[in-house]
């Protein structure tokens, strides 16, 4: 057993938290996975280099022939879904290309959690900060109605519980707290032993435990209906604990609100929380830090800003002139819904990132990893290689500033999802 | 391919050539002396009548990066309002105030503008900001790197590092960030508010390091003195938009000591308290200290009416400012140790008190500082104003009764307070072609832009003369950029891509193990993945790095 070639300081594009430190050992072109302790970094580099084949209908093609069909079959849609979008800056940057070329929908698999966050910035803001703020700034962090490790699973040894901060009583001092049902006694715990307190705060009654926090913030009575099914001492004690804080941090996960309440409910609490910053930051300096940005949807999000001048979830006309409007261009429905005549799914992280339903007669191109999960067998499938394993490319993490870049940690022949963009866009 | 321009009007203050008459030569993109042209010339314009420059710079313009993205993302109102379609090959999007990155190098090319620098790009945001530039095409493009404000510059202030320490950092800084020049934002008051200190005055203390802005200033101008960076010190100071700002103002170039500082949108930092209002004019004495001091230039950041959205660095104040945010939205965000960014929209008006003074203030300061190689046109996109408004501000500056027309609409109160009606100065054609090309170029150590001698970039711009400077210079008849005709009447004909233009001074990379231990310790990131390296784009991007002018470092550093 010899590894052949040991990388370090590698950055994992497989969750939205972007840690930079891995080792990578590359034995006959497959990733020793045993070194790798992160659940979704093993996961995503659990991928050997064996080439793959196109297919067209299932039977497998040349590349040439593959983007032959794929380019005949979006240049006859109307409107197609260009969307997944699970891929590096410079694969996304074509992508939204074409896009625009096509007149088509541009949307990405995350784009649930992001269109709430976008409609609370265009509604109101909030006061946030980026991961190392938290790392060594904080004194308090709440997580509000998240575990952080199914986001981020390296949340508490990288973030909450760091060996040291610039800052040493601000981490001697941390208190981290949960508000929430259920917490596995164990998880979070520091490696002094200090635990997670925890706020038991049925799942169901998260909501009210966020409207009481902001009226006990401003000295305002919690209406005694409201009251009642609350700790309510504790999350007075917590107020004061965040009244207390050098720097409280509020931790959240917009897409486990919209599991837990729907997209309307967590676009009210995350608006709420929100505006719970931007309240506090009158008197104290309070932040939100909130878990997500999985497939480099912040960094689509940023091209399609600049290129656009919108977020995602973009109808560009067929004059390449960009609407967006953060409800109605959700691609999943669209593409349930039929109002989308074909689908362009693009995909280079996460292997379960697979396409979405779409109706029989509406035909689906697939650029993908050669592992991904395939709930049907697509029109057009294009497997390219893999950035951060295969070539060079940058994401962008989380908290919307930082970038980061990925290695190429060994050679592939296949091609990039950036040359199949590129030949397809030519055959338009 | 060999262009030439003949019978044009050229003014070209860098080589001292003023309204001479005269045939310019291009030769494969390059400005060209008749000798060296010895083949056939390919294409032929006759300028007779038209007055020829180089292409213009704007010095600090917001035009990429995370903040600008934000600010966009939180006004699609703006967007929608100004959607473009996707025409003759080039790319559709929206634009005023925050406009696309495609919108910026077409409007820019448009009213022959050929660079704009981004001026505060965050240290951790780089990557991401040039990549964002890569798709800004026609112009050059390049940012200054905001530091000054890291908690691992603070600790070196506090534990009084050595002058060579920091000259090692801040030299690797624009190395790894591909930087132009430096710019510092709230000296050590983006920090100091992480604190939760409110304001922090130019010799006040950050409580947590006991670090006072003026040693930021002075450090870091210091700095790239030693390094030999060409760029001054881009300062965004104290007190930004607060009444009476103007006093640490002229405390900054009073105590400059004869250092060199650029002090960037100086209006925003030029207000008195007097008057009833408890806000007045300090546009004549922060012109006596820029005109008194030659270690100091400015540029402006005019304001104009209406609807736009400000974003900066310094979150300490526009956090403060998110009071009068119109719509009532904003967003700040502390940012990784480093620094921060703040989004507040705002609206403009002429019937505003305030708002028609800051208006008279910037025309005020254009007007009194003297030496148009020292004071530069901007309005600090998008801050104070779009970009695509400078032909309306070159105006003002050229025609005195045009300006009285737009006074005469102000908020009365602040046409008593200003004295702008008795400033007789018109701006000419050889102070703008200095204030636009030849005194950016040179204060960035552009060499070989901002003037048409031989060995320039062949980026020519030629104007219909008019009585009316505005449609004169919104509309030039043709605009080149490296000898490709890129507009032409004021439309964009072709795109090319620009250069993105860096400074690198050298530094010794053995003497950083302090902040590669920082970075590995706190920053939650390697100090290798910190810096930008042409291959982190892989082959997909096109970026061309232009390297402006460096003296030798001179602080005894031996470097490698």
């Amino acid at each position: 057993m010899t590894t052949a070639q040991e990388h370090h300081h590698v950055a994992c594009p497989y969750c939205g938290f972007g840690c930079d430190d891995l080792s990578i050992g590359i034995r006959g072109g497959s990733v020793d996975v045993s070194q790798i302790e992160c659940p979704k970094a093993r996961a995503g580099f659990d991928v050997d280099d064996k080439p793959s084949e196109p297919r067209v209908d299932g039977k497998p093609v040349s590349y040439e022939q593959a983007i032959d069909v794929a380019s005949t079959l979006l240049r006859k849609a109307q409107r197609p879904l260009i969307s997944g979008l699970q891929a590096d800056m410079s694969a996304v940057k074509r992508a939204l290309a074409l896009a625009e070329r096509t007149g088509g929908v541009l949307d990405h698999s995350k784009g649930d959690g992001y269109s709430v966050q976008v409609r609370v910035i265009q509604e109101k803001g909030w006061f946030a900060a980026t991961r190392s703020e938290v790392t060594n700034r904080s004194d308090v962090i709440v997580l509000l109605g998240t575990q952080a490790v199914n986001a981020a699973p390296r949340f508490f040894e990288q973030s909450a519980w760091p060996a040291q901060s610039f800052l040493p009583d601000n981490l001697k001092n941390r208190q981290i707290i949960f508000v929430g049902d259920e917490w596995s006694s164990n998880l979070g715990t520091s490696p002094q032993g200090k635990k997670v307190q925890h706020i038991k705060v049925a799942k169901k009654d998260m909501p009210l435990a966020v409207g009481a926090l902001r009226l006990l913030w401003e000295g305002r009575t919690v209406p005694e209906t409201t009251a009642k099914t609350l700790p309510l001492d504790q999350l007075r004690a917590l107020t004061d604990t965040l009244k207390k804080s050098l720097y409280g941090v509020i931790v959240w996960e917009t897409a486990a609100f919209i599991d837990a309440y729907g997209i309307d409910e967590a676009e009210v609490l995350v608006h709420a929380l929100g505006q719970m910053t931007q309240q506090a930051s009158d008197t104290h300096r309070i932040v939100g830090f909130p878990l997500g940005g999985d497939g480099n949807i912040v960094g689509a999000g940023q091209i399609a800003l600049w290129q656009s001048g919108f977020p995602l979830r973009i109808a560009y006309q067929k004059d390449g002139r960009p609407y967006h409007d953060s409800r109605a261009y959700d691609g999943k429905k669209l593409l349930a819904d039929g109002d989308v005549d074909a689908l362009l799914w693009l995909t280079l992280f996460d292997a379960k990132d697979s396409p979405p339903a779409c109706k029989k007669d509406t035909p689906s191109i697939v650029i993908g990893r050669k592992d991904l999960e395939m709930p049907y067998e697509p029109s057009v499938y294009i497997p390219v290689s893999i950035p951060g394993l295969d070539h060079a490319g940058v994401i962008v993490r989380l908290d919307n500033v930082v970038s980061l870049p990925l290695k190429a940690l060994r050679t592939n022949d296949m091609p990039t999802a950036c040359d199949i963009l590129d030949l397809l866009t030519q055959k338009l | 391919m060999i262009i030439q321009l003949t019978n044009a009007n050229i003014y070209d203050p860098a080589n001292n050539k003023v309204g001479v008459t005269d045939t310019l030569y291009i030769k494969d993109g390059v400005i060209a002396d008749k000798q060296e042209v010895n083949g056939t010339v390919d294409k032929t314009y006759d300028l007779k009548g038209k007055v020829v420059m180089a292409g213009a710079i704007d010095i600090h313009s917001h035009i990429a990066g995370g903040k600008n993205n934000l600010a966009r993302l939180m006004m699609p109102e703006l967007h929608r309002a100004t959607l473009f379609p996707a025409e003759n090959g080039f790319r559709a999007g929206s634009s005023e105030p925050t406009m696309t990155s495609f919108s910026s190098g077409y409007r820019y090319a448009e009213m022959g503008f050929t660079a704009a620098f981004e001026p505060a790009m965050m240290p951790v945001n780089a990557r991401q900001t040039h990549l964002e530039l890569a798709d800004t095409p026609i112009i050059d493009k390049g940012a200054y790197i905001m530091i000054g404000n890291e908690d691992y510059f603070m600790t070196l202030l506090a534990q009084k590092a050595d002058r060579r320490t920091i000259n090692d950092y801040v030299a690797w800084m624009m190395d790894a960030t591909k930087a132009l020049a430096v710019k510092v934002v709230n000296p050590g008051g983006v920090n100091a508010f992480k604190f939760n200190q409110r304001s922090l005055d130019l010799d006040e203390h950050n409580q947590h390091y006991q670090v006072t802005p003026r040693q930021v200033l002075m450090t870091l101008s210091r700095a790239l003195l030693d390094l030999g960076v060409t760029h001054p010190l881009h300062v965004h100071g104290c007190n930004l938009g607060v009444a009476g700002s103007v006093r640490s103002t002229l405390d900054t170039i009073k105590g400059a000591e004869g250092l060199p500082l650029h002090i960037t949108h100086i209006q925003f930092h030029a207000y008195g308290d007097e008057g009833e209002k408890g806000f007045s004019s300090g546009a004549a004495e922060i012109a006596e200290a820029v005109n008194s001091n030659p270690n100091i230039t400015v540029d402006v950041g005019q304001i104009m009416f209406g609807q736009t959205v400000t974003e900066s660095g310094d979150v300490m104040h526009q956090h403060a400012a998110s009071k009068h945010a119109e719509p009532k939205k904003w967003v700040c965000v502390d940012i990784e140790c480093q620094g921060g960014c703040g989004l507040v929209p705002f609206h403009y008006r002429d019937k505003d008190y305030v708002n028609a003074l800051q208006w008279a203030i910037g025309l005020e300061i254009f007007l009194l500082v003297e030496d148009p190689w020292r004071v530069f046109l901007t309005t600090d996109h998008p801050n104070g104003a779009p970009f695509t408004c400078y032909p309306h501000l070159m105006r003002l500056l050229m025609d005195k009764s045009y300006r009285a027309s737009f006074f005469k609409h102000l908020h009365p109160e602040a046409q008593r307070m200003s004295n702008l009606m008795s400033i007789t100065r018109e701006y000419t054609l050889e102070e703008i072609a200095i204030m636009t090309r030849a005194g950016p170029a040179r204060i960035l150590g552009l060499t070989s832009q901002g003037h048409l001698g031989a060995g320039a970039q062949a980026d020519v711009v030629v104007y219909t003369p008019n009585d009316n400077k505005e449609t004169m210079f919104a509309k030039p008849d043709y605009v080149f950029k490296d000898g490709t005709l890129v507009a032409q009447n004021g439309k964009v004909v072709a795109s090319v891509m620009g250069r993105h233009c860096i400074a690198r001074p050298k530094y010794d990379r053995g003497a950083l193990k302090g902040l590669e231990t920082w970075y590995d310790k706190y920053q939650g990131m390697h100090i290798n993945n910190a810096m930008v390296k042409p291959e982190d784009f892989g082959d997909y991007e096109d970026i061309r790095f232009l390297e402006a002018h460096c003296q030798d470092r001179h602080d005894g550093r031996s470097t490698s």
